[in-house]
């Protein structure tokens, strides 16, 4: 849940817009702006990825963008990390299964 | 009872040489002072007004506001509080102590939140004199929908 | 191809530091960072810092970062986000990745302000989603505005395991435990006063064996360690709780320096192996110097005090002599000796003086 509109003692968070999304073809409410990997958390969801050889399920670890556990698929492009990309309206958001398919469409 | 007493002293339990100053720098009266950035603080009571600052400045937290005698029989102790909701004057809550075991039921004399004091609210328990060794807080409110 | 007196890799109080007084003194500064924020770790930092006044004590870590950014921008420094300095090309130009273009800089000297990561822990279960590391549930909670956890055994008792554990606590969150293996509390006992104070239980002497779950954390097991740091059998207990943060130290970010061929040293109490820098910040490369939790991992006041001294002698090597760098130079290190002063902070400082003396060696 995000803290916004709850009171905390020190931080101001931000109004930020509701925008939808889709996991893994859920549709899901999240905030304009927050990282991807927030809005899932927010959403109850936290394994965001499968391994490659074993398929152990994965999340969030660093929260900054460095240890690349927390990729998902977004709109197609695998490996981004959800940690450190914002949410947009719309945005088709996968569970990776893997290392991501190689050669897809990188923006 | 002089006012100097009313309005109480600060009490330190600053207890590891840390690179730290706010407190002597806070102070107007030269109650606090440092040898060195790392020294620990030394306090002055004859110098000290009562005033907070250093309560709310302390990084640590390891600053409180003592009132001896604020009513017959009772004390009063101030600290930082910096947790949502916030308690009421006049409210009855458990006074705890420095591992937050409770201690005793206080009475809610003040809740100050001034600019200066950085969001860092101050709130004042009163409570029966012989808890003094011990009471260093107060348990935490419960937020609603937690 | 951009051309710049300075560049300085990494906006957080090392490169912001650095940028500001290599400015102050005349010196067109590029300062780019791989986040779409400056600031660093600052902006995570919601509670009142230690130091003199000279470190903004008192002042909150984000405050601070806000300061610091007004200095840079209205010395006119330019700052390029969301741009990652990839290595050093065969022309010896820094090459950027911007907006998904490499684009070449050409620098008269570079500071690298790269920062830490923090070290991770491996137990049975420690790659369930809900095992992290402190400062990830501290940047979703204080930045972010999302509780990464509800119910929390927090591995490690260093100042970062303590204020992290205070900070979830004002968001909201129950921290179910803390502990830590060594014998004594590691971090500030002020900082620790907090959290007991507030209930929290803290058990030394202990370490976390084992996460269970179905998919997620939903136990945790601790145990009893012997004087070696081994699990003592049968001492097990299992907690109740969803997340699981690991707060067991930093280590530099050298591989931008170890592409630049810094020399490197290993120093255990500034976080394993890190670049060797003589007292003026420089590396073992007279173009290079290295600040902040790259040059050893310490506190965000020393961070940034390092990286104004790297500021200011880039700034003269490069030809910007102001009036008082001298002065100002000397100061700086004398404020840094100051924040090293603590008995807390004995090991680093031994640390840090044997690297300075591999940094001064090289200079010889």
């Amino acid at each position: 849940m995000y803290l916004s509109g709850r009171e905390h003692p020190i931080v101001d968070y931000p109004e930020r817009k509701q925008v939808r999304f889709t996991f893994d073809g859920t549709q899901l409410m999240g905030l304009e702006g927050q990282p991807i990997a927030a809005a899932l958390v927010d959403n109850g969801i936290r394994a965001f990825r499968h391994t490659h050889k074993t398929g152990q399920p994965r999340g969030l670890f660093c929260g900054i963008g460095q240890c690349s556990d927390c990729v998902v698929v977004v709109n197609g492009t695998p490996n981004v990390r959800s940690c450190v990309t914002p949410l947009e309206e719309g945005m088709v958001i996968e569970t990776q299964h893997g290392l991501g398919k190689v050669g897809v469409r990188c923006e | 009872m002089s006012e100097q007493k009313r309005r109480g002293a600060a009490l330190l339990e600053c207890c590891q040489e840390i690179p730290c100053n706010p407190c002597a720098t806070v102070c107007k009266t030269g109650a606090i002072t440092k040898a060195s950035l790392n020294a620990r603080p030394e306090f002055h009571p004859d110098k000290c007004v009562g005033c907070k600052l250093c309560v709310a400045a302390c990084p640590g937290q390891a600053i409180f506001l003592e009132t001896p005698d604020y009513e017959p029989g009772k004390w009063a102790l101030t600290f930082p509080y910096e947790y949502r909701p916030l308690p009421e004057e006049g409210q009855t809550v458990t006074a705890v102590d420095r591992l937050g075991q409770p201690v005793c039921q206080a009475v809610v004399a003040a809740v100050e939140d001034r600019p200066v004091y950085n969001k860092t609210v101050l709130v004042t328990l009163v409570f029966p004199a012989e808890h003094r060794e011990q009471v260093r807080f107060m348990k935490r409110l419960e937020q609603e929908g937690r | 191809m951009r051309v710049t007196d300075l560049l300085v890799v990494g906006a957080g109080p090392a490169g912001l530091g650095a940028a500001i007084e290599a400015a102050r003194l005349g010196a067109k500064v590029l300062l780019v960072d791989e986040n779409l924020k400056a600031g660093g770790q600052l902006y995570k930092q919601i509670h009142k810092f230690f130091g003199s006044g000279a470190h903004y004590a008192g002042t909150r870590g984000f405050q601070i970062a806000d300061i610091l950014l007004g200095q840079a921008e209205e010395l006119g420094v330019e700052t390029w986000l969301d741009t990652r300095a990839l290595g050093l090309l065969d022309d010896g130009t820094v090459a950027v990745l911007r907006k998904g273009k490499v684009e070449p800089v050409k620098a008269g000297k570079i500071i690298l302000a790269t920062g830490a990561k923090e070290n991770a822990l491996a137990f049975p279960g420690w790659t369930l989603p809900g095992v992290m590391t402190a400062g990830a549930a501290q940047t979703f909670s204080n930045v972010h505005g999302t509780l990464a956890g509800k119910r929390i055994l927090m591995v490690g008792s260093g100042n970062v395991g303590l204020i992290v554990s205070y900070q979830l606590m004002q968001a909201g969150a129950e921290i179910c435990a803390l502990v830590e293996a060594a014998p004594q509390i590691t971090g500030y006992l002020v900082h620790a006063g907090k959290i007991q104070r507030a209930g929290v239980p803290v058990y030394t002497g202990h370490t976390v064996v084992e996460a269970r779950g179905t998919g997620e954390v939903e136990e945790a097991v601790i145990a009893q360690v012997d004087e070696r740091f081994q699990p003592i059998p049968g001492t097990e207990r299992a907690l109740a709780v969803d997340t699981i943060l690991l707060a067991v130290g930093l280590n530099p970010r050298t591989e931008l320096a170890a592409m630049f061929r810094c020399q490197t040293t290993y120093e255990g109490a500034l976080g394993g192996i890190l670049p060797v820098h003589d007292g003026w910040m420089r590396s073992t490369n007279p173009d290079i110097y290295v600040c902040g939790d790259l040059a050893g991992v310490e506190e965000a006041n020393t961070a940034l005090e390092e990286g104004r001294l790297a500021g200011v002698h880039a700034a003269c090597a490069l030809g910007y002599h102001g009036e008082q760098a001298q002065e100002k130079m000397n100061a700086l290190r004398e404020s840094l000796r100051s924040l090293r002063g603590g008995a807390h902070a004995l090991r680093r400082l031994s640390g840090k003086e044997r690297v300075i003396e591999k940094g001064e060696s090289a200079y010889v």
